[in-house]
């Protein structure tokens, strides 16, 4: 059959990389046809590229029931439900964050930034290698991929090329690489857990892994968790190894933001959850370890990034320490398990992903349309009055705002309130001092945040903005308003139907990441 | 293979001899030691890898192509950080992006790369200092390497006094958690990024030794291609961040370079 899965998620893969090829294309051509329109096809390469992956994501997600394995070459893919769900986020934020590519990178050409098409090819590049992520089947390769977006994505950083930008990329590449040692080192120690005795070709295939883990070496197994969380928690942007969070997220360019705030971070989650089903299955201790281990990071990267929403910050940076909160909170409802907690992480993590874009793009729009730039210090003082000067993006900002601290009707509410009911469902059943204390810090921190947001927000939109604000294009905000209707409908309900059933692909994400011992 | 046994011995001595070096490294006063050093334990590594590609037949190849790395690196190294250490500032409305064109820009590399550990030296025996004295610095470094040992051991016996390890692979996982510790405890500890860089790389020397004395034989493949990709961000680092990080902020010290915060 021509439309079959593999083909489809053959085509997944080669979009983005088509698109990063493809973009020098035009520039050949640069002689004859003049910039103009040399920026405008790679402009119109970037986006289709983009939106034939988000294409490709729900006609797979639409047709593919169970897992998928294939080759390609000598590399073997794997597909089920928990990588279409990641896929569909990493499509959908790539495709909106797209839509800014081109008027982003137009405001800074001539201002001694990276080649405007090499940029358009990183962009294409960095979303293929999220593409790749939750594609692959073997852990190694996994932690190729993750590694190769380090790669692309410091470039992009640092594509602006100025002193805050190299040192934003430097802390970045420094610390991630730092970690992502220790991700392969877990990587190896889990295969080293494998006896050859009994396995004596032994696989690093994920499926594979998850069939043999009752035999791997539990004191293996568990150094290999601990590597693969310190290791993939950097990425992750989990405290204490969170300090290149804020400056990589606050000075990449705001389309870059919203890919690493929205998508990159989550990849690292990926990886993690995958270490943690074979964890789980390896130690047949009810998740006792992994959830003690995933609490603890969660509380930590709570506690940690609380004051410093409510500190006077570069909104940017603001932003960035709310993607911390919010991991913290993802990584909380892991650590809590249990159905109803895992379906509040799992769905947290898009919520975060499309609501986090939402806002990264946001302020991009103020960025580029307002006169430049008074705007760096902590007050950020010129960048008042929005809602007045730019309405439009005023209001998505204001709502984002409102959504990212988790006021209903929107998504975030949702499953925040999913972990939450989660954590005392299972407190009442099982009652220990780290769920009482999870419950705890969680509420806490969640009510500090709302405030510390509200009043940052409100300093940006209210007041009176200066002169000289360019109005807002329509391409500036429809893709704006699509991602505010994605927040609002996953709010009120959890599609079932319709171009993707989010509901059966979250269940059987954790029937998956449960594995074999199943949720308790 | 008959002798298996000899370079077995001999490959852990040389292992030791990597941790005595990253503890020379950490306590080094001037960053021409420290490149020094790192280039002798990156040919220690060369020679330990080629070792142990001896030992088994069925990945000797792989194995072998990995001692490209390390000794890539022990000649790389030098030129890469001097070039880095000497690049200069320029102001703002000065700096272009540089000429265009692939064969213009492997010339102008070529060209900085000469004679630049020699042109840098004055540059590295100025830098290099650590932010606690050598005391202190000593006393943490023997720590760590103590913890790493205690950790590998204890592993090794595993559970139900059933061994989790061969008895020959304990050292190597010993030595790799040392040398991670140890180069984690050098970049925290140095006041300069180029010596930053350094404890970057020991880290990535542990590395090495796990993926060919510590992975399965069956699966040494798959991490040696593991590596390859991985110096691509050293590569990243080396050629591009660290000398744009220094011409753009004029200065390698870590506090020159730390204008992001809050």
């Amino acid at each position: 059959m021509l439309l079959s899965s593999e083909f489809l998620a053959e085509l997944l893969l080669l979009a983005p990389l088509a698109g990063a090829v493809l973009v020098w294309l035009p520039k050949a051509w640069a002689a004859r046809t003049g910039d103009d329109v040399v920026n405008r096809l790679q402009d119109y390469i970037t986006t289709g590229t983009s939106l034939a992956s988000l294409v490709l994501i729900l006609m797979i997600a639409g047709i593919s029931h169970g897992a998928l394995r294939f080759r390609v070459g000598f590399m073997e893919f794997y597909l089920d439900s928990l990588s279409v769900f990641f896929l569909l986020l990493v499509s959908l934020v790539a495709f909106v964050a797209s839509c800014y590519a081109g008027p982003c990178w137009a405001r800074r050409s001539g201002t001694g930034a990276l080649d405007r098409t090499l940029f358009y090819s990183l962009f294409n590049l960095f979303h293929f290698t999220m593409v790749l992520v939750p594609m692959v089947s073997n852990l190694a390769v996994l932690w190729i991929g993750i590694e190769l977006t380090t790669v692309t994505s410091t470039v992009l950083v640092a594509s602006e090329r100025s002193r805050e930008h190299f040192e934003a990329a430097w802390k970045y590449i420094i610390i991630t690489s730092t970690g992502i040692i220790f991700a392969l080192l877990g990587t190896l120690f889990l295969a080293s857990a494998i006896p050859l005795d009994k396995y004596p070709h032994p696989s690093m295939s994920w499926p594979d892994l998850v069939g043999l883990a009752r035999d791997l070496d539990p004191n293996l197994v568990r150094l290999s968790f601990l590597f693969v969380l310190i290791g993939y928690g950097t990425k992750a942007g989990f405290a204490p190894m969170h300090t290149w969070l804020p400056d990589a997220h606050g000075q990449a360019p705001y389309p870059v933001s919203a890919l690493l705030s929205g998508v990159l971070l989550k990849s690292a989650l990926y990886a993690i959850l995958r270490f943690f089903t074979i964890t789980n299955a390896a130690l047949r201790d009810g998740g006792l370890f992994t959830s003690h281990m995933l609490l603890g990071t969660g509380l930590i990267s709570l506690v940690v990034a609380t004051p410093f929403i409510l500190k006077q910050n570069p909104f940017k940076r603001i932003l960035a320490y709310h993607s911390l909160e919010h991991m913290g909170i993802i990584t909380l409802g892991i650590g809590i398990g249990g159905p109803i907690a895992l379906f509040g992480a799992l769905l947290h993590v898009l919520n975060h992903g499309v609501t986090k874009s939402l806002m990264f793009l946001a302020y991009g729009n103020i960025q580029d349309n307002y006169p430049s730039d008074q705007a760096t210090g902590p007050a950020e003082p010129g960048r008042e009055g929005v809602l007045r000067a730019m309405p439009w993006t005023g209001s998505c900002l204001a709502l984002g705002g409102l959504a990212l601290v988790g006021s209903p009707p929107f998504s975030i509410f949702l499953s925040e309130f999913l972990i939450l009911w989660g954590a005392v469902a299972k407190v009442i059943v099982q009652p220990t001092v780290w769920l009482a204390v999870s419950i705890v810090v969680f509420l806490l921190s969640v009510t500090l945040i709302f405030g510390g947001l509200i009043r940052h927000l409100s300093r940006i939109l209210l007041g009176k903005p200066p002169d000289h604000v360019r109005a807002e294009r329509p391409r500036q905000v429809i893709p704006l308003l699509s991602l505010l209707v994605v927040v609002v409908v996953l709010g009120l309900v959890i599609p079932d139907s319709g171009p993707i059933d989010l509901r059966r692909l979250l269940e059987e994400s954790i029937v998956i990441v449960c594995g074999s011992e199943g949720c308790r | 293979m008959p002798g298996d046994g000899l370079i077995q011995q001999l490959v852990t001595l040389l292992s030791y001899l990597m941790v005595i070096m990253a503890l020379l490294i950490s306590a080094s006063t001037t960053l021409k030691q420290m490149v020094t050093l790192y280039q002798a334990q990156s040919w220690v590594l060369t020679f330990v890898v080629l070792l142990t590609s001896l030992e088994s037949e069925q990945t000797r190849l792989a194995v072998a192509l990995l001692a490209l790395l390390p000794a890539a690196l022990a000649l790389a190294v030098a030129p890469l950080l001097g070039r880095a250490s000497l690049i200069r500032a320029l102001p703002d409305d000065q700096r272009n992006p540089g000429p265009s064109g692939l064969r213009a820009r492997a010339a102008e590399l070529r060209d900085s790369l000469r004679n630049a550990p020699a042109r840098a030296d004055l540059i590295w025996l100025q830098h290099g200092h650590s932010r606690l004295r050598r005391g202190p610095s000593a006393a943490i470094d023997m720590m760590l390497i103590a913890t790493a040992v205690l950790v590998a051991y204890r592993l090794a016996r595993g559970v139900e006094g059933k061994l989790a390890l061969d008895s020959e692979v304990v050292p190597s996982l010993a030595v790799t958690i040392a040398l991670l510790l140890q180069g984690l405890f050098t970049m925290s500890n140095k006041r300069d990024i180029i010596a930053q860089v350094i404890g970057l790389l020991v880290i990535e020397h542990g590395l090495f030794l796990a993926a060919v004395r510590i992975a399965p034989s069956a699966l040494a493949f798959l991490f040696v291609a593991s590596l390859f990709f991985y110096v691509l961000v050293t590569l990243t680092i080396l050629l591009w961040i660290l000398p744009e990080l220094h011409r753009a902020s004029a200065s390698i010290e870590v506090i020159d370079n730390s204008r992001l915060s809050g």
